[in-house]
């Protein structure tokens, strides 16, 4: 008899059983029955078993690559910088004065299961960038008479790590600052917003660092604690990686609470504390050389606070960050200030920045958001953006869509509205609107 | 036999096990089935709140109260992977992709690999010391343990793990497998099985 007849038969007398109900369950302590090998198992080969418990580092079983794209359209609607003579810098600013289609994130993420408690992640992206800000068009060598522009690759991040316990984790390597709910979320396709927010983008915090990394979590009762703590050379800025000028290390940490309080909530404190120092590099070809200058030398003392709630069909997330900043005397740098009365040139003053946003979402059928964000950025008067002096600080008001029709797959469109009250007129509000679908692969 | 003998017939049986399966979801409507969670026989866990369960398949527990590593393995789509999402983990099979998408992005990992049928759970299960599955009770055999959940064993009145299974297509993708495999004998189909006990 030929195989699709029996099991056209066993189909039959299979389909008109009863699967088990309750009721007919073996009682307690005697689910066990005689063990007959399943005869599936023997498709399941002994390698695929052993990979999915610690898949070793090899091209085919244990390094996973992933990653995630995202393109965007933006388009200035209003105010802003004045479109005549500006657009390239505002276009690599993000807010093209005519619209623009642009590959924003490109992400290859390489993650190795070293062994069972041992793992290892690098991402990278791959940018344009050094092209739109400088000419990088050179003759393609595959093309006879054609023409390419390079761009470049930056390192997200590199680590690997070693779990000891639920309570210990160790990772050394460069990392994202664990601070917030943005930082960590990280990309496009997991956040909701087209971008991220202003306190975000700006750096209050560092956005990443290079050194050791310590975190865990425990449960008590329903909540879960946990903690994050760092060590590093702080914060990068225009110095290398790989380079601790200051000579101290940048010291970082974050609580977090979360639970099953009226939906799912997390609370999160974090703070971060070191001194960053940018060397001036000597002259190579002045002999006897001279000693590097300090072009800045500051220490900072940040802090944060944010908040996740999810409530049935309700999403809401905040952060509030606030950073002090206070030169030495060897490192204040002179700064070009545009006053009344044209520029003039000063000693940087200490600073503040401090600023929160929050979003509102709601999901409606078929994993439609439509969300709305407030944004506020503030900060002292000697803080010093490029020239501009904003004593009051942006405001930014956004409303938008996420739609995910998929679960790696998501849209967005949004509208943005910003302003600065303490800026000039020609430049004190900005609005335009973005879309973007992003992928996760 | 006969070839045309044999196309009719298997045209007679095929026809039958399509009405069949059409019946065995809307019986299965009125019985809904246990899910078990399954570890493997040293681990000394007897009893798991939903909470601990849930925080398991969410990465944001990794291990026993042991120290042993967890691993926790999942069943495909399907509908005791459909019940376990709304049951234990409150979401959907969607969600729960997302979920696993969106901390991949962070950086936090994969999350549990997902197993194409439960006998595959099970023979993982028995040899992985610190893993973690779930099955429909019908398809426990003595190589694993069964955890009560929050106190009560599966089939006991008030155990929170039970959803309508139905029939799922891992199952009959199975029976076909095997078939092809040449070792299928009726005592290996899941129902008749749990039936004669």
């Amino acid at each position: 008899m030929s195989r699709q007849l029996v099991a056209a038969l066993l189909l039959t007398v299979a389909g008109s059983v009863p699967l088990p109900a309750l009721g007919e369950a073996a009682p307690e302590g005697s689910h066990s029955a005689p063990h007959t090998p399943e005869p599936l198992d023997a498709a399941a080969s002994e390698v695929d078993l052993d990979d999915i418990v610690a898949p070793r580092v090899s091209s085919e079983t244990g390094l996973r690559l992933y990653g995630f794209t995202d393109m965007s359209y933006s388009k200035v609607l209003g105010g802003g910088i004045s479109p005549a003579g500006y657009e390239v810098s505002s276009t690599i600013n993000g807010a093209p004065q005519h619209w623009s289609f642009g590959i924003g994130n490109l992400n290859l993420y390489l993650d190795g299961q070293l062994g069972a408690r041992a793992r290892s992640l690098a991402e990278v992206r791959f940018t344009y960038l050094p092209s739109g800000t400088q000419d990088t068009t050179v003759p393609d060598y595959a093309q006879q008479l054609a023409t390419t522009s390079w761009g470049g690759i930056v390192i997200e991040r590199a680590w690997v790590e070693y779990a000891f316990s639920d309570l210990v984790t160790v990772r050394a390597g460069q990392f994202l600052t664990p601070y917030g709910i943005w930082n960590v979320d990280h990309g496009s396709p997991t956040t909701i917003a087209v971008q991220k927010p202003e306190i975000t983008s700006a750096q209050l915090f560092p956005e990443r660092q290079v050194g050791v990394e310590a975190y865990g979590s425990r449960y008590l009762g329903g909540a879960r604690l946990g903690y994050h703590l760092t060590l590093s050379n702080g914060r990068i800025g225009d110095n290398p990686p790989f380079a601790n000028y200051s000579g101290r290390p940048g010291l970082g940490g974050r609580l977090f609470v979360e639970g099953t309080w009226l939906g799912e909530l997390e609370f999160g404190l974090s703070g971060y504390t070191g001194r960053y120092t940018e060397l001036q590099a000597a002259s190579p070809v002045a002999f006897p050389i001279p000693p590097d200058t300090i072009a800045t030398e500051y220490d900072e003392h940040d802090t944060a606070a944010d908040v996740r709630w999810e409530w049935k069909k309700v999403l809401f997330i905040s952060e509030a960050v606030y950073q002090r900043v206070r030169y030495s005397d060897r490192g204040r740098p002179a700064n070009v200030v545009i006053g009344p009365a044209g520029p003039i040139v000063a000693p940087a003053a200490d600073f503040w920045r401090a600023g929160n946003y929050a979003l509102a979402g709601y999901r409606l059928p078929f994993d439609v958001m439509p969300y709305v964000m407030w944004e506020l950025i503030y900060q002292s008067t000697g803080f010093n953006a490029g020239g501009m002096v904003f004593p009051s600080g942006f405001r930014a008001i956004v409303a938008g869509v996420n739609y995910r029709p998929l679960p790696s797959l998501v849209l967005k469109v949004q509208y943005d509205l910003a302003w600065a009250p303490g800026a000039p007129a020609s430049a004190n509000s900005l609005d335009f609107v973005r879309g973007q679908v992003a992928w996760a692969f | 036999m006969g070839r045309d003998t044999e196309k009719l017939l298997a045209t007679w049986f095929l026809s039958l096990a399509i009405v069949g399966a059409l019946c065995a979801p809307v019986a299965a409507l009125a019985e809904p089935q246990a899910i078990a969670i399954v570890v493997d026989r040293d681990n000394p866990m007897s009893n798991i709140g939903v909470e601990a369960l849930r925080s398991l398949f969410l990465g944001k527990r990794r291990e026993w109260p042991d120290g042993t590593r967890a691993v926790p393995v999942n069943l495909e789509a399907g509908p005791p992977h459909h019940a376990f999402c709304s049951t234990v983990l409150r979401m959907s099979e969607a969600d729960y992709e997302r979920y696993w998408i969106d901390e991949k992005v962070r950086g936090a990992g994969t999350g549990p690999r997902p197993l194409s049928s439960s006998s595959l759970v099970i023979r993982l299960v028995a040899r992985v010391r610190g893993a973690v599955g779930y099955v429909p009770l019908g398809r426990i055999d003595g190589s694993v343990k069964v955890l009560s959940v929050a106190g009560i064993s599966p089939g006991q009145p008030g155990y929170p793990l039970v959803g309508n299974l139905g029939w799922s297509w891992p199952e009959l993708g199975e029976l076909v497998a095997s078939y092809d495999a040449g070792v299928t004998r009726p005592a290996a189909i899941p129902g008749l099985r749990a039936g004669r006990r």
